[in-house]
């Protein structure tokens, strides 16, 4: 129920004319249904007796009037529906990334959220289930007007038909009951084949794979793995197939039975009394007719109730995730005004959530504000979980993190992150012009200053040979007339949009991995520069970036090794930092 | 598949739409696909056909038979009127539980003809020449490909679920029409007038649709990339961390809002189309009822206008039904066509015809090359003449932007020259075998590639024919034997975690050496690294340098790296610059030089030779 109420709140402010007008559709479909039932009824009877002229046009017109006039309203709906349908399920997966982009981050990086968000995704996209829970919903009140008003006529005739009729749809249900458990079983078990095949067929089109599947031939090992899941996938449902025709074609049997009993027993209310009393053609035909319908109805009826069950079913990781709580949005705590004067990690522990192996241990050191810092350390040691720590990405399990003397926790978060520019070593750019990923907001508003650091990080070269300078789009994904950045231009961007931002911290992890030396070389020997008097913090797996640091930390394995200067650290014999640093100045002597 | 290219210029090709295609003869391959797959799909659909055909008779006999009855008055026996009405019943549910199960139970059969199609494509895909992975619009040029295979309704197996019930649908039309046709040739033609008037309406609306095809597509991908943008995990960190939250929200609505609107035009366009269908509905109903009433006044009796008002009711319901199956066909066959033309084409797959070169490492020599990416303007070489030697080891180093991942995919085959000649041991590169020139290169590239298989699948990148002591060397050398003996399946293990069950992820170093082990296996005539360690720290780094040799042996390799230090194993020295090759020697020779390399080296090495002062 609860999930019904949600359901209804967001269509319900998505599109309510929509809502309204479908409701309205519904009762007029059930009339159309009880006037095709009775109508015929006077055309029978008149023909069967005096065959008045005026009469019989007048109720032949009737009938082809009301064929017309539901022909028109049911195109009229099918451009609303065409209209809306795609409308509502945008709408949907736009509420869904709202609520992505709410979410306290923490959950992003745990596995078990990504397996929800794909489940919710899937669910509204490819079974469309708030689209068809929606449509089912107005067709279960379409059916139960019509029921209404077929019962009305059918119990003017035969309480005991209707009984007999219910009796089977009983059985029916019945039927399709035991179907959709079955059916239910093998969706389990297929999902998660069609989540594994869906890698596998992904792969072909991947862009950074297509250079090894050509070099190692592995069309072959693709193709026969596609192969594999195609026979496996096939065989699963195949046995379902037999046994839905096994059902279906029971089902359609006792459809046969209550057609059979209907006429029959109709048939003798005409010629007999041994029901009740007689009746005439005309009503011969509409309680036939009628009796159709009911059955028919009855049993969409119930098909609808099954299928909206198994629809709110599907809806099940849309609405968990829906109700999962926002990351706090209004102030809460104090307010962080900057600028950032003192960091300190007090004694801090971190493990990822799900897994055993402390990542972090113990770890404590402190950075005075403007203090350039290095981190370094093996992949794997723990640097970018200290960053993410830092950002309040994730929460330590032991010890504190202070800012300014406070623990980083009990500031305001939106006011917090103000004081934060980072580049992570997975950043994103997103596919808007250049200057709008530099100063974040709408273009135009500050072009000089974004102007002056494209410039420091090296890139107006580049962006004079674009058509559209800085107001050119990036990437191809939005708009096929954007541009591809290399991978060390991005990196420049990304560094562009960390110093844009007025923050009083600012973190690099892995900044300059793809740059060339020569642009690497300009942003390090500028960096003093372009960080101002901006306390910074940068991983680096380029071990001379460290030498122009005031300090470097050394991690290994989760612990702090070193913090000191580099030419202190470079006295300490066979020590890590020592060794890494040997590692890559040996090319160079 | 990414990189800029000539998306301009191919969405002009589009823009002619060409709507005749040859229907007939992408049918008839369809179906020899069925012959050749699963024949015994034909006598599923034969006795399909026979009870479905026969099916709705029943229901057309059953109302006249029992107002037959009825009518006779006083005679009417009610026994008479019990065995009609059980005789239905016990025909209408044999034949009807036959057909309805044979209706269902075909259907992952047909479902297998698409996947297979699947299959086919992207093993195509995976195989034609690799410039058409760059280009930007590869995918929207061949979009119609990939759909044919994508759903059970539409495409390939939505034809062949219309075509297995087709052929019973056709043949209730052909007996009801004759059935009608005795009584009254007009009310038959009031039938088709109505059908005719649904196909030029649905026919009118496709062509509609179609010319809007690429708008509503550029449409679907902007909402979709505010979408995914919002919802994928990844975008997390950066979307909190510079407030982009509101501005993506804001231009998803107003994306969403575009496409509702391209789509109202659409759906206006079929409403106001539609009148025409509702005029041909209203002459069909006059017709039906006239001539039915105007019969039964003329002595017709009652039980037959039922009847012939049922069968026409049933006639027009069928036509409708046909006429939608048959456009479905017309229209989805386009994407059934576009498929078999991608299947069919060369895609510059095969290349020529040489075999590779055996029991010697290669001499590569650029004659006077010049190359453009295919739709570029800017040239990324002109008139680059360079010899690499055999069992030299050869440096390619160079600024960002100066064309060194070019340099390899021209050596590599992956592109072709745009002016002058690559030749391998004297032998012009395009007189190759795309397959067998691959086969004699080991390469690895800055992206690692671990699929979710085994390891040893991604070690020998083969599910057959796998040397398991070849694997296991060459995890030896790659230095990652250790890591594998600890794993709890050892070579045997799943790889890559979430996908398959007890698949496990290594870390970045570990997988960087899994695709050394893979190049190591392979053991091709040259090697070749494109930028292999730019994600490794310096101890990882330094290991895969001291392995270098190892991995030679003696071939002829080429290491490209924006870190100079590859250089001091390397025998000569390329350095490239955005006019192409700048200068070329040993180290010792360059350093001499004073020029790019000089620059570029001291400054890289500044801060680590300081120390050294």
């Amino acid at each position: 129920m609860k999930k019904l109420r949600l359901f209804f709140r967001l269509s319900w402010e998505t599109v309510p004319a929509y809502i309204l007008l479908l409701i309205l559709h519904t009762v007029l479909t059930g009339v159309q249904v009880v006037l095709n039932v009775v109508l015929p009824k006077f055309l029978v009877d008149e023909l069967a007796g005096d065959c008045n002229l005026q009469r019989l046009l007048f109720f032949g017109g009737l009938v082809v009037g009301a064929n017309l006039l539901f022909g028109w309203l049911g195109r009229f709906m099918k451009r609303c529906m065409d209209v809306q349908n795609p409308y509502v399920s945008q709408k949907m997966e736009q509420l869904l990334g709202e609520k992505i982009m709410r979410l306290p981050y923490i959950r992003l990086e745990d596995p078990y959220y990504l397996d929800l968000k794909e489940r919710a995704s899937f669910a509204i996209l490819n079974q469309e289930a708030i689209l068809n829970t929606i449509t089912g919903l107005a067709e279960l009140l379409q059916k139960g007007s019509t029921l209404v008003g077929l019962s009305f006529i059918m119990l003017t005739l035969s309480p005991v038909l209707v009984a007999a009729l219910l009796l089977l749809v009983g059985i029916m249900l019945l039927l399709q009951k035991r179907l959709s458990v079955h059916m239910k079983k093998i969706h389990e078990m297929i999902l998660p084949l069609n989540r594994r095949y869906g890698y596998y067929v992904n792969q072909v089109f991947q862009d950074k794979m297509q250079k090894d599947i050509r070099l190692y031939g592995m069309a072959d090992m693709l193709g026969e793995r596609v192969d594999w899941y195609n026979r496996h996938m096939t065989n699963t449902f195949d046995r379902f197939r037999r046994r839905e025709g096994f059902y279906m074609g029971l089902y359609g049997v006792v459809n046969d039975l209550q057609a059979a009993i209907s006429y029959g027993y109709v048939g003798l209310r005409v010629i007999t009394d041994w029901f009740g009393g007689r009746i005439g053609l005309g009503a011969f035909t509409m309680y036939v007719n009628a009796a159709v319908q009911f059955s028919a109805n009855i049993t969409q009826f119930g098909q609808c109730v099954i299928r909206l069950r198994q629809l709110l079913g599907y809806l099940d990781p849309f609405v968990e995730l829906m109700n999962l709580p926002d990351e706090q949005n209004t102030l809460e705590g104090v307010e962080f005004m900057g600028p950032v004067e003192q960091i300190v990690f007090e004694n801090v522990d971190f493990t990822y959530p799900g897994s055993e192996k402390k990542v972090l241990e113990g770890v404590s050191f402190s950075v005075a504000q403007g203090e350039k810092i290095a981190v370094v350390g093996l992949n794997g040691a723990g640097k970018t979980t200290l960053i993410k720590l830092l950002c309040r990405l994730y929460e330590p399990q032991g010890g504190r993190i202070l800012v300014n003397g406070r623990d980083i926790l009990e500031y305001d978060y939106q006011s917090y992150l103000r004081q934060l520019a980072a580049v992570f070593q997975d950043y994103c750019l997103f596919d808007f012009s250049i200057e709008e990923n530099i100063s974040c907001r709408e273009a135009g508003q500050d072009r000089e200053a974004v102007e002056k650091l494209i410039a420091q990080v090296g890139l107006s070269d580049k962006i004079k040979e674009l058509p559209q300078g800085i107001c050119t789009l990036l990437g191809k994904a939005y708009d096929e007339n954007g541009t591809e950045l290399s991978g060390g231009q991005r990196q420049k961007v990304a560094i562009a949009r960390a110093l844009y931002k007025d923050a009083s911290l600012i973190i690099l992890d892995e900044p300059t991995s793809a740059l060339d030396p020569l642009a690497e070389a300009e942003i390090y020997e500028n960096f003093n520069d372009l960080a101002g008097g901006k306390t910074a913090i940068y991983i680096s797996h380029r071990m001379s970036s460290s030498v122009f640091c005031d300090k470097v930390l050394v991690i290994d394995q989760g612990r702090v090794a070193d913090f000191a200067p580099h030419g202190e650290l470079m006295k300490k014999a066979g020590s890590l930092y020592q060794r890494m640093f040997e590692a890559q100045a040996g090319n160079y002597m | 598949m990414g990189r800029a290219g000539k998306a301009g210029r191919v969405a002009m090709d589009n823009s002619k739409v060409n709507l005749s295609y040859p229907l007939g003869a992408t049918l008839k391959r369809m179906l020899r696909n069925v012959a050749e797959q699963n024949p015994r799909l034909f006598l599923y659909c034969g006795l399909y056909t026979v009870t479905a055909a026969i099916y709705p008779f029943l229901a057309v006999m059953l109302p006249k038979q029992i107002l037959g009855e009825l009518q006779k008055g006083g005679d009417a026996r009610p026994e008479a009127v019990i065995r009609i009405a059980a005789g239905y019943f016990i025909l209408a549910g044999i034949i009807g539980f036959v057909h309805i199960f044979l209706k269902h139970r075909p259907y992952s059969k047909l479902s297998l003809l698409r996947l297979d199609y699947v299959k086919h494509v992207s093993v195509k895909t995976m195989e034609m020449a690799y410039p058409h992975t760059e280009d930007a619009a590869f995918m929207q040029k061949y979009d119609k490909v990939f759909i044919a295979t994508q759903s059970n309704e539409n495409g390939v197996e939505g034809i062949y679920h219309k075509l297995y019930e087709m052929p019973a649908v056709f043949l209730t039309i052909a007996a009801l029409s004759i059935f009608i046709g005795r009584l009254s040739v007009f009310l038959l033609a009031g039938l088709c007038l109505n059908l005719a008037a649904i196909v030029w309406v649905s026919g009118k609306n496709h062509r509609f649709r179609y010319e809007k095809k690429e708008e509503e597509a550029k449409w679907r991908r902007k909402v979709n990339y505010y979408s995914q943008a919002a919802s994928d995990f990844t975008y997390g960190k950066d979307i909190r961390m510079y407030g982009m939250k509101e501005r993506i929200s804001e231009n998803a609505s107003r994306e969403i809002l575009g496409y509702k609107r391209l789509n109202h035009l659409l759906a206006s366009r079929e409403y106001h189309l539609g009148f025409v269908g509702l005029a041909a509905v209203l002459i069909g109903d006059v017709l039906i009822y006239g001539i039915l009433v105007y019969h039964t006044i003329n002595g017709m009796s009652i039980a037959d206008f039922s009847m012939y008002l049922t069968a026409a009711l049933t006639l027009s319901s069928y036509l409708k039904q046909a006429a939608e199956q048959m456009s479905f066909v017309i229209n989805e066959g386009q994407y059934v066509y576009e498929m078999y033309c991608f299947l069919d084409k060369d895609m510059g797959e095969k290349g020529g015809s040489r075999k590779a070169i055996e029991g010697d490492t290669l001499e590569i020599v650029f004659d006077d090359v010049s190359f453009c990416y295919p739709g570029g303007e800017k040239y990324i070489f002109r008139h680059l003449n360079l010899t690499i030697h055999k069992g030299e080891r050869l440096a390619v180093v160079g600024i960002n932007g100066a064309g060194k991942s070019t340099l390899v995919k021209l050596m590599l085959g992956l592109f072709d020259v745009t002016e002058g000649e690559i030749r391998i041991n004297e032998i012009p590169i395009h007189e190759f075998d795309k397959k067998e020139l691959f086969s004699m290169f080991s390469a690895v590239f800055q992206d690692i590639n671990i699929l979710a298989f085994t390891v040893r699948e991604n070690v020998a990148a083969s599910l057959k024919n796998i040397d398991d002591e070849q694997v296991a060397a060459a995890l030896e050398q790659a230095g990652l034997w250790e890591a594998v003996e600890g794993l709890p399946k050892k070579t045997e293990q799943m790889m890559l975690k979430g996908i398959e069950e007890d698949g496990i992820s290594l870390s970045g170093g570990q997988n960087q050496k899994l695709a050394i082990a893979r190049a190591l296996y392979k053991d091709a005539n040259m090697v070749v690294m494109d930028e292999p360690t730019a994600a490794l720290d310096p101890l990882a780094e330094a290991e895969i340098y001291e392995n270098f040799g190892k991995l030679v042996k003696g071939k002829t390799a080429v290491f490209i790296s924006h870190r100079l230090a590859s250089t001091r194993f390397c025998d000569h020295i390329a350095l490239l610059d955005e006019d192409g090759l700048k200068e070329y020697g040993t180290h010792e020779e360059l350093m001499e030089l004073g020029g790019s390399y000089y620059e570029m080296f001291t400054i890289q090495g500044k801060y680590y030779t300081k120390e050294e002062d």
